[in-house]
């Protein structure tokens, strides 16, 4: 280092450090039409929606005439709504813990690495990508449709519901455990059942529970729409108190549906802070 | 060209890294009964990096040798090799008297249930208490819900956990969960579980490296005290050249994928084996 100074004239300018790369890389000119019709087609949507300021302004009294007839809530079926209510929460307890209880196995076979055969692998996915795709109100009209009017059919979709849900994420959050306690236990000839059992869902336990909170707030909501198609639950309550114009009757019924899913929240937050 | 099945073991160096230094001095071979011999083993990936590129041992019952050499010679390879963790394109392996090359997965898994295996990074499972995951290591002769948690365990088997995880002097702080065992803790622990398999052969690929000096130095000692106490024959890799000489009957130096040293503990120096290095 000092032969190196020694070597430099004394007043000479010190080397210009190298200039920093662009801010930002030129896109290629695929990515670039690709952003271009991306931009465009989000324009045409909003286009054809047929959404205009100037039809917001005219609905604005009918908003606030229906606002208006809502309150004061009326609170004359209160015994009835807190039944639907009650069945409501049932149906998305019962729905949920199926769907789970069936994820499992699902997301073990859809899982890389523990699944036993890629073809089995694929199969798996597919089925879980079907279950997830397909709305759960189109699951409940199947539903409604091969069982009948009432909340075996809105447990039944809230169940496949949560299995595409569950199961997708549960086979994440088995791929993503640590390998070494596996290698450990295949190391030593141990199953795989065995490494499934006490190597991979022991670790991937916080994500599970995780994941099966937010199913059950999932669930919640979603339970109080599918009565609308006839799945049992407050929706159809709600569906009739439109149809009767009974605003305040739904407005009841809304404010209950609310505190329902505020309490299964909170409480899901709770519980995750608590056992994770 | 490596080392030969015969009466004696030469020190063998790859041809193009021969050290000018002094070479250990021919031992009588220790592995005239062998529970492992390997020949002419080769393991590439992508089918252009060479890892393992014709590795000849013997390991005799009852040894305890070291293999050493720097990082990417082919040690971790070689032991995953050794019970197809990672699987050899060529050569033949035949450990506990079975030819490991040509077992289905059925005795493979046989073949696996008596060979410990101790990792650096002790791979124990985080969320399980220190009891249930050296229950875990009967799942090498047991299967079902039984070898799973050590709350559904059998007595003997709960009480034999017991029995390893005091071996190890850690019976104290069985429910303790794994994630909050100290490095040494963590590794004992893992000892333990290989303990609670009864393997014949155990593989340790640098046991200790993940330990401080001192912890290391008192793991390893158990560790290895544990195996004579039981005759088990004992494959360790280590950087620590201190800890292979003290802790091995034979220190094996690979090089590239090829064994260049091959040397009786007692009579190796330090500044020999740091030539597997160069």
């Amino acid at each position: 280092m000092n032969n190196i100074a020694a070597n430099q004239p004394r007043d000479a300018a010190p080397p210009k450090p190298p200039s920093p790369p662009g801010r930002f890389g030129r896109p290629n000119p695929l990515a670039f039409v690709l952003y271009v019709a991306a931009a465009a087609f989000v324009l045409v949507a909003l286009q054809n929606s047929g959404l205009s300021i100037e039809r917001l302004a005219r609905g604005l009294p009918s908003i606030s005439r229906i606002l208006g007839q809502m309150f004061p809530p009326n609170m004359e079926r209160l015994g009835p709504i807190t039944f639907s209510l009650f069945e409501t929460f049932q149906m998305a307890v019962a729905g949920t813990a199926l769907g789970i209880l069936f994820s499992l196995p699902l997301a073990i076979l859809a899982s890389r690495g523990l699944s036993p055969h890629p073809a089995v692998y694929y199969a798996a996915r597919s089925l879980i990508s079907f279950f997830r795709t397909v709305p759960d109100l189109i699951w409940a009209l199947f539903f409604v449709i091969a069982v009948g009017l009432g909340p075996a059919a809105g447990t039944l979709a809230i169940m496949v519901d949560t299995i595409g849900f569950c199961g997708r994420f549960f086979a994440e959050a088995m791929e993503d455990t640590d390998t070494g306690p596996r290698e450990a236990l295949t190391a030593i000839g141990g199953s795989r059942t065995g490494m499934i059992f006490s190597a991979v869902i022991p670790q991937a336990m916080p994500s599970f529970i995780n994941t099966s909170l937010f199913s059950l707030e999932k669930s919640t909501r979603s339970s109080v729409v599918l009565g609308l198609v006839g799945a049992g639950g407050i929706g159809i309550e709600l569906k009739v108190a439109m149809d009767l114009f009974t605003y305040d009757i739904a407005c009841t019924i809304i404010l209950l549906v609310f505190l329902l899913v505020l309490v299964v929240e909170q409480a899901s937050g709770y519980l995750r802070s608590k056992i994770i | 060209m490596a080392t030969s099945n015969t009466a004696t073991v030469q020190p063998v160096y790859g041809e193009s890294q021969a050290p000018a230094a002094p070479r250990p001095v021919p031992v009588a071979d220790l592995s005239a009964d062998p529970v492992c011999t390997i020949r002419n083993l080769t393991k590439s990936f992508s089918g252009t990096t060479h890892i393992l590129r014709g590795i000849d041992l013997n390991i005799g019952q009852g040894e305890s040798v070291a293999l050493i050499g720097s990082n990417g010679a082919g040690k971790s390879t070689l032991l995953r090799c050794l019970v197809r963790l990672i699987e050899p394109n060529g050569g033949s392996i035949h450990l506990l008297d079975r030819p490991v090359m040509e077992l289905g997965n059925r005795q493979l898994r046989r073949l696996r249930s008596q060979v410990g295996f101790v990792f650096q990074r002790h791979n124990l499972v985080p969320r399980l208490t220190a009891l249930t995951n050296v229950l875990h290591g009967a799942q090498a002769t047991q299967s079902g819900p039984r070898v799973w948690y050590q709350s559904f365990a059998s007595s003997e088997t709960r009480q034999h956990a017991m029995h390893c995880l005091d071996r190890v002097g850690l019976s104290d702080i069985a429910l303790r969960r794994a994630d909050q065992l100290s490095g040494g803790q963590s590794q004992r622990v893992a000892i333990a579980r290989t303990l609670m398999q009864k393997p014949k052969f155990v593989i340790a690929d640098e046991p200790v490296a993940s330990l401080d000096p001192v912890a290391g130095l008192e793991v390893m000692d158990l560790f290895v005290q544990l195996l004579r106490e039981d005759g088990i024959t004992l494959l360790f890799t280590s950087h620590h050249l201190g800890q292979a000489i003290e802790f091995s009957d034979r220190v094996i130096g690979l090089q590239a994928g090829q064994v260049t040293l091959n040397c009786q503990s007692a009579k190796a120096h330090i500044s020999e084996l740091q030539h597997v290095y160069e």
